[in-house]
């Protein structure tokens, strides 16, 4: 069974004039990390919205199609319920505080609380997201006070430790510096290394043409291109839907110009692609 | 401006400590604002029992070690009022007859000045009574234990999120009145125009916020807020059948109090 | 239990933060006004603003709520005087829905009805509670009305009157003007807004 599967998406916002989603279709098998990439508006938060039922329940609108997070159909269920299948992290790290805690610990421990879980399993569950993104030593500091960058691992580790089947991330280091960045994607890693799925909307495509297993290309809510990294972040077309090549493949098809890189090698676009095209040219 | 507290890490005027007023439950501390109250406009008036009640108050924040806190908020807050008070009653209330002394043609008078302290003390009695609780009692905890007598959630929400979003709010406009003055907003212009001004000053912060106000909702939502069981708590408030006894002894006084001030 | 219903099944997620903010608004609204120097607090700016975008019951809550947890911040004397600051937002929200926040001319009457419920809640708290003295400028017009031979009760309606017109007027207006402007994405979140203003 996928970890998650959309038939014929189709949904437009109440005040839309068009679909932000236009008949898309997406299985997601248990384990992959997939990217979602595209330009500003093309759809990849209202994606990821759909997938946490934030949308059709919260911003209602006009919803057809199918979304059946493992077993679980999330036109059937109230977002709150949806929160123990699917962990949804957003832009904006300060403003996914919930605003009812006033520790870390009790910060990560609220989803658990909504939950109902029991007090060990809270105290094991929530020293155990602390520990994995880093954020022990500030179990006991007021998360108001920390940076973006920590304030961002709070909400991850507050959707960890719910332990949801699917990890939504919507752009996730936006509003991050590069150190607070680098620091939630090592988190995603060692997650991908555990084996959750993850989807992940972003646009750091250096990370994603390292690590992602597939990669989506949406513009104005329709996939476009969907593949894995190397075939999609140097596909041709990539630059009219809002997109650039990394400086990698921009390298590698100039030494093609050149005649530096095999006729018969594809273009990279990773480092170490490229320096092996390079010298192999 | 209050200072946000280093310990709290919110806006309010908690001071953290390990006294047996921060141990009582805070249910406790509420009652006792309350039965307070009742005594103080409800109950056998008269000044003994004002200072009895300020002595006592007294007493406990020492205990507490909220002591010198309590001194300065007093003295900060009932200050102007104590010499507002004092002067216009005792020159100018309407039942003066008795001159304490005189100013050449100004009189002071004592009905007014009677008038004036009884008015201090009830005030003073009741203000130590709130602040054991303002001082004792971190918000956390007052959250946690409505959240544990089954009070809705969306209640403690509401009490606490405006607490914890508070100091943001006070640097964004900090940021916005810097903004101001280096485009050199107009603050001296005449009533009219700073009238005017209000508008483009007030408007832009409260549109910004409502964006952000959508995605808190969003964020509160996908952590489970409205999920449908039952709901578990971490942080659990210290109770005992004494406290649980106080509470109901105090309940009872102020209906009692209450039934006999309808009664008199 | 019964009663942990009555505001979950009341208020959405959406009305919850609104009011949050709305409380913040309340507490820091003065600060930022501060540099015009008028003689205006806009301290229930945020109230009047849920009175006319979610209704009676959650303006009042917002007001009340407001001053409760100033007297957590900065004085308990706030408290007091939260039945005040509750009407202020019961009453926005029934000006709401009687239409009275539909033009600029009748939010300047929706301002006026407001000092005049302010006045009804606040002067029977100041007389009994505080003698009719808070302790702030407008004691001088108490004075002075006193001078002039009133008696107490006639200079703190006075009193509460004059020193709230101006303040509840302006309050009024801007809230109106705020929920003008609100983006269409948010007013149709608030389904209130539409037919408050329209």
């Amino acid at each position: 069974m996928p970890a998650l599967e959309i038939a014929h998406l189709t949904y437009t916002y109440p005040t839309g004039t068009r679909p932000s989603l236009q008949d898309l279709s997406l299985r997601v098998e248990k384990g992959e990390l997939l990217a979602v990439i595209g330009e500003n508006n093309s759809g990849k938060s209202t994606l990821c919205y759909a997938i946490a039922g934030v949308i059709p329940h919260f911003f209602h609108g006009q919803f057809n199609g199918s979304m059946l997070v493992g077993k679980v159909n999330t036109a059937d269920q109230t977002i709150s319920a949806l929160a123990e299948h699917v962990g949804l992290v957003m832009q904006i790290p300060g403003n996914q505080l919930s605003g009812v805690r006033f520790t870390v610990f009790e910060e990560i421990a609220f989803g658990l609380e909504n939950l109902g879980m029991n007090r060990q399993v809270i105290h094991a569950r929530t020293t155990a997201a602390l520990a994995l993104t880093g954020l022990s030593a500030f179990a006991e500091r007021s998360p108001y006070q920390l940076s973006g960058g920590q304030q961002q691992k709070v909400a991850l580790a507050a959707v960890l430790a719910v332990s949801p089947s699917l990890l939504v991330l919507d752009e996730p280091t936006t509003f991050l510096d590069p150190q607070g960045a680098r620091q939630v994607f090592d988190i995603l890693l060692e997650l991908k290394r555990q084996g959750k799925t993850i989807i992940l909307a972003e646009q750091r495509l250096e990370w994603i043409a390292e690590f992602a297993d597939r990669v989506i290309v949406l513009q104005n809510g329709e996939i476009m291109l969907c593949d894995t990294p190397e075939e999609v972040l140097r596909h041709p077309q990539i630059k009219r839907m809002g997109l650039d090549w990394l400086p990698y493949t921009k390298a590698a098809a100039m030494a093609k110009e050149e005649g530096l890189w095999a006729k018969d090698r594809p273009l990279s676009s990773t480092f170490s692609a490229t320096v092996a095209g390079l010298q192999n040219g | 401006m209050p200072q946000p507290e280093k310990q709290s890490g919110n806006a309010t005027l908690f001071i953290a400590g390990k006294s047996w007023l921060h141990r009582l439950h805070p249910f406790n501390k509420l009652l006792y604002i309350l039965l307070t109250g009742v005594i103080i406009y409800a109950g056998p008036k008269g000044w003994p029992v004002e200072v009895f009640l300020i002595t006592l108050n007294g007493i406990m924040a020492l205990t507490g070690g909220v002591f010198t806190a309590a001194w300065r908020l007093l003295w900060r807050s009932l200050l102007p009022l104590t010499l507002f008070m004092i002067t216009i009653h005792g020159f100018l209330h309407a039942d003066n007859r008795i001159i304490l002394f005189s100013f050449g043609r100004l009189h002071f008078y004592q009905e007014g000045f009677v008038f004036a302290i009884n008015v201090l003390l009830q005030l003073n009695a009741v203000l130590t009574a709130s602040l054991l609780f303002v001082f004792c009692t971190h918000p956390a905890d007052l959250i946690s234990a409505i959240s544990q007598a089954g009070w809705p959630p969306s209640l403690a929400y509401l009490l606490s999120s405006p607490l914890l979003l508070l100091p943001l709010m006070h640097t964004r406009i900090r940021t916005i009145q810097a903004a101001q003055r280096s485009r050199g907003l107009d603050s001296e212009g005449n009533f009219f125009k700073r009238f005017l001004a209000l508008f483009p000053l007030v408007t832009p912060l409260v549109l910004g916020a409502l964006v952000e106000m959508e995605q808190r909702s969003i964020a509160l939502e996908i952590r489970g807020f409205n999920a449908p069981g039952p709901t578990t708590s971490w942080r659990t408030i210290a109770d005992s059948t004494g406290q649980q006894a106080a509470r109901w002894t105090m309940f009872f006084l102020i209906i009692l109090l209450i039934i006999g001030r309808i009664f008199r | 239990m019964a009663r942990p219903e009555i505001l979950k099944s009341k208020f959405s997620s959406v009305t919850l933060a609104l009011i949050a903010f709305a409380i913040v608004l309340n507490m820091a609204t003065g600060q930022l006004v501060s540099l015009l120097k008028l003689p205006i607090f806009l301290d229930s700016i945020g109230t009047i603003l849920v009175g006319i975008l979610a209704g009676p019951i959650a303006g009042g809550l917002t007001g009340l709520l407001t001053n409760l947890l100033w007297g957590l911040i900065s004085s308990p004397v706030a408290a007091a005087f939260a039945p005040v600051a509750m009407v202020i937002g019961v009453i926005a929200g029934l000006c709401a829905r009687y239409g009275l926040f539909k033009t600029c001319w009748l939010a300047i009457i929706s301002g006026l009805i407001i000092t005049v419920f302010n006045a009804i809640v606040a002067v029977p708290i100041r007389l009994y509670m505080f003698g009719g003295i808070t302790g702030s400028g407008a004691d001088f017009i108490t004075a002075y009305t006193l001078a002039l031979g009133k008696d107490l009760f006639g200079s703190v309606v006075i009193t509460v009157f004059t020193s709230n017109l101006l303040d509840k007027v302006a309050t009024a207006l801007l809230a109106w003007s705020i929920v003008k402007a609100l983006p269409e994405r948010t007013a149709n979140r608030l389904s209130r807004v539409k037919s408050a203003t329209t």
